[in-house]
């Protein structure tokens, strides 16, 4: 199996991730439950994921890292604490339904700034005009469907000057671009601990710098006769049994990020999209969605003329090649690169993937069309 | 043994995107028949023309 889909989840995990996961099943109990040896582990590895995220991003206070199921949890709860019915949320073109549905149903009104792939320049200026007056922005740091880093750090800036709280949507760049958020004025930042981050599904983070709002009430281990959510973090966002072992495992994942070289991964993931951007350009017939600029990530989008993309990802499927067809959950997207209508076959790398299985991929998605 | 693939189906077939179907080579009517007697709801039926574009069916 070649496995190109690492936009969706990851597949291959390290081992230490495994074995993290494997270690809290069988040592740990439920986190914050109680004082017991195995509730203390269990606590022990929660810590653990906030202290390692806190590292890896360079932000300040562990006890905001808010632990969730996954970024859609995340920014569901990032919204709900920011939006309110009738306010003007700005965006960019490029968001996902875990972004666009939860602003829909505030029935906020939604602005979208910046509708052209690969248009720093443009996308800038959208949002320099939309964002006065906004009551938030949300944007994501790299595009699912194309892989389009947008400028996040001039983003952050133009929300700043605007006096706009700006939620980032990290999915698709946590662990693997440089994100400093000592060095970026966002409100919260959400992403998943499946993808990039290498830990298991069931796993997520929110990085809390603004007033909370919780989204699930329930028991949280401490306070309980107060009929409210703690006002305090993590626990006034984490009600419910916690996933202590999705927890241990995006700690041993980010701490093999770290070992191994984010910086390297970068570097790896942008050379494969680029190895199969020259593979597949060769041919009329292919049309790819790729930056000449330096703003693009391991995530690349293309169409083949003649052929539907449900056809070429399910043949593609047949012969052991795994990539994505259709919308990918982020219609807006493909509605800014005119891509609606038909979709797009999305192949995402990982540090795993080589430039091998790049090849052969290749070569087999020529043999089809 | 009425053999099926389940698959994405065709973008055109789907109002909303992103939908799945189950292909079948064969034997449409006795499939359609079968899953009806267990109680699952069949959304559309499409058959594949030669010209390769879809024509709705019913049953």
């Amino acid at each position: 199996m070649i496995y190109l889909d690492s936009a969706a989840t990851s597949f291959q995990k390290p081992q230490a991730v495994l074995k993290a996961a494997e270690k809290a099943l069988k040592t740990a109990s439920s986190p914050g439950r109680g004082a017991y040896p195995a509730a203390m582990r269990a606590s022990a590895f929660m810590l653990e994921a906030r202290e390692t995220a806190a590292s890896l991003f360079r932000f300040p206070d562990p006890e905001r890292v808010v632990l969730t199921m996954n970024a859609t949890h995340a920014l569901n709860m990032a919204i709900q604490a920011l939006a309110e019915e009738g306010c003007r949320a700005v965006v960019s073109g490029f968001e996902h339904n875990a972004v666009i549905r939860p602003l829909h149903a505030c029935k906020a009104q939604i602005r979208v700034a910046g509708k052209r792939l690969f248009d720093d320049d443009g996308l800038l200026d959208d949002f320099a005009k939309a964002l006065p007056g906004a009551k938030l922005a949300v944007c994501t740091h790299v595009s699912n469907a194309f892989g389009y880093v947008l400028p996040i750090r001039e983003i952050s800036a133009l929300c700043e000057r605007n006096g706009v709280p700006l939620i980032l949507d990290a999915s698709q760049s946590a662990g693997v671009l440089d994100l400093d958020c000592s060095d970026l004025n966002a409100a919260f930042v959400a992403m998943p601990g499946h993808k990039s981050l290498l830990g298991i599904p069931g796993s997520g983070l929110l990085l809390c710098s603004a007033e909370t709002k919780p989204l699930l009430f329930g028991g949280s281990g401490t306070d309980s006769i107060a009929r409210e959510m703690p006002p305090y973090l993590p626990d006034r966002l984490e009600a419910g049994t916690q996933n202590a072992p999705a927890a241990a495992a995006l700690a041993a994942g980010i701490r093999f990020i770290t070992a191994y070289g984010r910086e390297k991964i970068e570097i790896h993931e942008k050379q494969l999209c680029r190895h199969m951007t020259e593979l597949l350009a060769k041919r009329r017939e292919i049309e790819v969605f790729a930056s000449s600029e330096q703003n693009q990530s391991g995530v690349l989008s293309f169409r083949v003329h003649g052929h539907s993309c449900e056809e070429i990802a399910e043949r593609l499927g047949g012969q052991g090649i795994c990539v994505r067809s259709g919308l990918h959950c982020a219609p807006l997207a493909h509605e800014s690169a005119g891509t609606l209508e038909s979709g797009t076959v999305r192949m995402s790398f990982s540090p795993f993937n080589t430039h091998a299985e790049i090849e052969k991929s290749a070569a087999e998605l020529i043999k089809i069309i | 043994m009425i053999r099926s693939t389940v698959i994405k189906a065709p973008r055109e077939l789907s109002a909303n995107g992103c939908a799945y179907a189950l292909r079948l080579p064969s034997k449409l009517e006795e499939a359609v028949s079968l899953l009806r007697r267990t109680g699952l709801q069949i959304g559309r039926l499409f058959v594949l023309e030669s010209d390769g574009g879809y024509e709705e069916v019913f049953i």
